[in-house]
């Protein structure tokens, strides 16, 4: 008892000199004082939200590929890693929508940033690209994203580039940052195109096999032109085999089409590759969702489901558009001249996350969604497909 | 009866709760949040075939269901306790020093016993200290739950001890029942969740938040934090509240020392008697105001505070389960040695750490990740000073030394680790700063040194009529249960000065 007064009045004696410094204000312990910096300038140079870019040249790499040169209109750009990517905003028509795009560039060169487009025919945003757009036009685009990079942490120095098509943008980054910098990493590369015609920076690549001895290249061809004599196939086990030789101790990264994506990660699984050793870019929606495995067979081609969207702070004046089951939700949407967030438009990134109120989506068996998501009934239109009316909260 | 309009600035835990609570009594509610998920540092993310606890480590306050304790019945009255599922942990925690091992779980008798058996000599030492703790708890929910003036008045007789750590730090507390060094190291082992060492963290606030731990029991949540946060927006909804995501504000408008409302990023005006700001009152006062438009006096009770630690954490989807790399526990404290001001002055220098922790998911949730798998978590609390001052272009170089030392250490504890690693992620103070803009990236707000103890610091109320603050920076302070208590105090606060003006 005694002891607990003493101790009682010791602390008080110990508050009382607390008091005091307070009152004169003197620091408690060593450390600087604080000058409040927020910190948001250093945010802004590294993970800028948003970049005005204009462009300031066009080549034409291929008789279907153009590369833009996206130069900053304010003269900086934020660091990247090779293999990141930008997601391009553009409106088109009164259509507001965003792609994302490997960086083509190297990192090793700050003052502008490449994208290499494949005209698609039917493809709506790399048509208007190709066919619109020219020197001078400006665009806003997100900062660099994407973990599909070399990972020092952990990733061997024996690299395997499975590159189909289009696919390559990611590579020919790495690769010419590889060229300017080295740091002991030898680089095989397997490119798959459908005919020789298709590939995209052919003589570059040839060039850098001839000159560099930490790459070798494959190219291989799948629907090769009478009298071809190169490497015919696809990319799958025994032409990994074939070319690669020993797997062990590689890693492998995999970038084009979905189909190729899963060929390569089975074929790679076949071979005994551990997972640890297989990055694999993120896809986008499939070309054709009714063939994916799980889509329910009994949808009618022709049927289109009625969408109604309430925004939040605007719950009195709902949205309602019709959706077809074989399309993303997000291109319902923005077709339907809504604006959405988005940036991966693959299902990761959770940008376009939506509340899903009723009905049911579709979404392909690949997409890994956050738990949270499933137990609270939260869609990434990106990658979801109506298959009943449905409602949503935004 | 005129409707009361309340705005809340931030979905972080506070922002939460105040909204909730706010919505469920009758206020109309509008909740802006400038992330596209809401949350704040309670979030998670996916990575491959992986998703990520982004911040809890242990929620505390759970309680098991004979016996909830404060925090429970806090997301009860929220409206969210019945949206989660609870997952215990074992044990409070697990430290590794250079010559010893031990696991402390909870409950007073046997964290006691575990103390004593590898500390006999000192068993008397630490059952008084471990008294204290209790009682100061004990205290201090009295105080908590004080309402009315006959309750105010009992305090200074109700809560002699807790007014009796006032003045002191945990070095000085601990010094008093305990000498071993090595046992008073074991015993603050987890000042990393505080965010200051021993010699200058809060008595006070260590051994009401140790305490809910032993009392109540660490928990995790199924679904991550995120499930937390979302259950939250759920309940809000339900209530009729409505919660804008993707759209932050960005200025808060004051008329004649009064808030007027506030205009979000999207440029609407949204008007309310109540604004509650869950965005730090630094960002607060420097952009949402403008310091021109702050009383002097107020912006000098924020220059009186420092910030708390950020922290640097490396993410890691295994290709193999735990148990396979010798982890059992749910987390590890790493010390490379006994003298814990070393160990937190490191924290000022980019690079490997005295201190830090392992943190295996899966053993509250075994189905946290793929079957075969699973996810770990080395999380160092470091300061966000050194990180603001690394030129951009050399950040990735840095971030990507910072973690090649601590794997490398983790490697030394977890034989096999690096070799297992599938999908990898890290984060440093400057990631805390991009998603929560808290100044230095610190976690838990303001520091927990003596004077922003919970009896110092800021309070719920802000400069202007009409404002408030419910967020780690003000009282009671952060961690989880901290923030949401922070977010209800605000509310209370509302609460009366709506009642007062009819
Ligand atoms: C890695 C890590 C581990 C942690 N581990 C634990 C643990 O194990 N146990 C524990 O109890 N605590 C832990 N914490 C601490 C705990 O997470 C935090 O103290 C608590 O979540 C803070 O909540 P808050 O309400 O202050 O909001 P914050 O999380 O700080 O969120 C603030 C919100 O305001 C938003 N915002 C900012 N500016 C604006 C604006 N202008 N308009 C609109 N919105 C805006 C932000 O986007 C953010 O969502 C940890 C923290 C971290 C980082």
């Amino acid at each position: 008892m005694f002891k607990g007064i003493i101790k009682s009045t010791k602390n008080m004696l110990e508050l009382g000199a607390l008091i005091g410094k307070l009152a004169l204000r003197q620091p408690t312990s060593t450390i600087p004082e604080l000058d409040y910096s927020l910190g948001s300038d250093i945010i802004e140079k590294i993970h800028p939200e948003s970049i005005r870019v204009k462009v300031s040249k066009i080549i034409e790499e291929t008789s279907s590929t153009k590369t833009f040169r996206l130069m900053p209109v304010n003269g900086y750009l934020p660091p990247f890693r090779a293999g990141q990517y930008i997601s391009l905003k553009l409106e088109i028509n009164g259509v507001q929508t965003a792609r994302p795009y490997s960086i083509s560039s190297p990192p090793t060169n700050t003052g502008y940033f490449d994208i290499t487009v494949r005209f698609m025919p039917d493809g709506f945003v790399s048509r208007y690209l190709c066919e619109n757009v020219g020197v001078g036009d400006e665009f806003e685009i997100s900062g660099p994203a994407g973990s599909f990079h070399y990972e020092p942490l952990t990733d061997t120095k024996s690299l395997v580039f499975l590159a189909g098509g289009s696919g390559i943008t990611p590579f020919i980054s790495m690769i010419r940052e590889l060229r300017e910098k080295n740091p002991g990493i030898d680089v095989h590369l397997l490119y798959g195109n459908r005919t020789p015609d298709d590939m995209i920076f052919e003589e570059e690549l040839s060039e850098t096999a001839c000159q560099e001895d930490w790459f070798k290249m494959h190219i291989v061809i799948s629907e090769p032109p009478e009298g071809y004599t190169g490497y015919c196939g696809f990319l799958d086990s025994n032409t990994i085999s074939e070319t690669v030789g020993d797997l062990s101790g590689k890693t492998f990264y995999v970038c084009g089409p979905i189909a190729m994506h899963h060929l390569c990660g089975s074929e790679l699984d076949k071979l005994g590759v551990p997972s640890r050793r297989v990055k694999i870019e993120l896809a986008g929606p499939p070309a054709d969702i009714t063939q994916v495995a799980g889509y329910p067979p009994d949808i009618n081609p022709k049927e289109a489901f009625k969408v109604r969207v309430t925004f939040t702070g605007k719950e009195n004046s709902p949205i309602s558009l019709q959706a077809s089951p074989h399309e993303p939700l997000l291109n319902s949407l923005e077709r339907n001249r809504l604006k959405i967030n988005n940036l991966c438009r693959s299902g990761e990134c959770g940008f376009c996350r939506a509340k899903l109120v009723s009905g049911k989506v579709f979404v392909p068996p690949w997409v890994k969604m956050r738990a949270s998501d499933l137990m609270m009934s939260y869609i990434h239109p990106c990658i979801s497909y109506p298959i009943t009316d449905i409602e949503l909260l935004i | 009866m005129k409707e009361k309009r309340a705005v809340v600035v931030g979905a972080g835990l506070g922002g939460l709760t105040a909204a909730a609570l706010l919505a469920r009594n009758g206020f109309s509610v509008d909740l802006f949040e400038k992330n596209t998920t809401p949350g704040g540092y309670a979030c998670s993310f996916v990575r491959g075939r992986f998703e990520f606890e982004t911040s809890l480590h242990e929620l505390s306050g759970l309680g098991p269901p004979q016996n909830r304790g404060s925090c429970y019945r806090l997301l009860e009255g929220c409206g969210v306790a019945d949206k989660l599922t609870f997952l215990p942990i074992a044990d409070f925690y697990s430290s590794v020093f250079p010559d010893f091992r031990v696991t402390i779980p909870h409950g007073w008798e046997q964290a006691e016993e575990a103390y004593a058996k590898q500390f006999p000599g000192e068993r008397k030492g630490i059952k008084a200290l471990l008294n204290w703790m209790r009682n100061i708890f004990k205290e201090f929910e009295f105080v908590a739950s004080s309402e009315k003036i006959t309750d105010f008045i009992q305090i200074p007789a109700k809560a002699t001890n807790l007014l009796g750590t006032i003045g002191l730090t945990v070095e000085k507390a601990l010094s008093r029942e305990i000498t071993d060094p090595k046992l008073k190291a074991l015993f603050c082992d987890i000042w990393g969740y505080y965010g200051l060492p021993p010699s200058l963290l809060s008595f006070t606030l260590f051994a009401i938040a140790n305490a809910s731990y032993i009392q109540h029991g660490p928990h995790h949540i199924k679904g991550t934090s995120q499930a937390l946060a979302d259950a939250f927006v759920e309940s809000i909804r339900e209530a009729g509240g409505r919660v804008h995501l993707n759209n932050g504000v960005k200025k808060i408008l004051i008329d004649d020392m009064k808030v007027r409302g506030v205009v979000t990023e999207q440029g609407d005006e949204y008007l309310a008697d109540y604004v509650i700001c869950n965005v730090n009152p630094v960002t607060t006062c420097l952009e949402l105001i403008g310091t021109e438009n702050v009383p002097g006096k107020y912006l000098d009770s924020l220059c009186k505070q420092r910030h708390s630690l950020s922290t640097f954490n490396i993410y890691m989807g295994m290709d193999c389960p735990a148990t396979q790399l010798g982890l059992s526990g749910h987390e590890l404290f790493i010390n490379d040695g006994y003298d814990q001001d070393e160990h937190y002055r490191c924290t000022f220098k980019i690079g490997r750490q005295k201190y830090w922790v392992i943190t295996n998911y899966n053993h509250a949730d075994p189905e946290f990740s793929p079957p075969g798998t699973c996810v770990l978590v080395i999380t160092a609390v470091v300061d966000g000073l050194p990180w603001m001052r690394i030129p951009p272009d050399k950040y990735f170089d840095e971030k990507n030394r910072m973690a090649r030392e601590m794997l490398d250490a983790a490697e030394e504890v977890v034989v096999g680790l690096k070799e297992h690693i599938e999908v990898i992620e890290v984060s440093t103070p400057l990631t805390n700063i991009r998603y929560s803009s808290n100044p230095y990236g610190s976690i838990v707000g303001f520091d927990y040194s003596l004077l922003g103890s919970p009896v110092f610091k800021l309070s719920n109320r802000g400069p202007f009529k009409g404002l408030y603050f419910g967020s780690a920076w003000v009282r009671p302070g952060g961690g989880f249960e901290a923030a949401m208590s922070s977010g209800a105090l605000a509310f209370r606060e509302v609460l009366k000065d709506s009642k007062r003006s009819g």
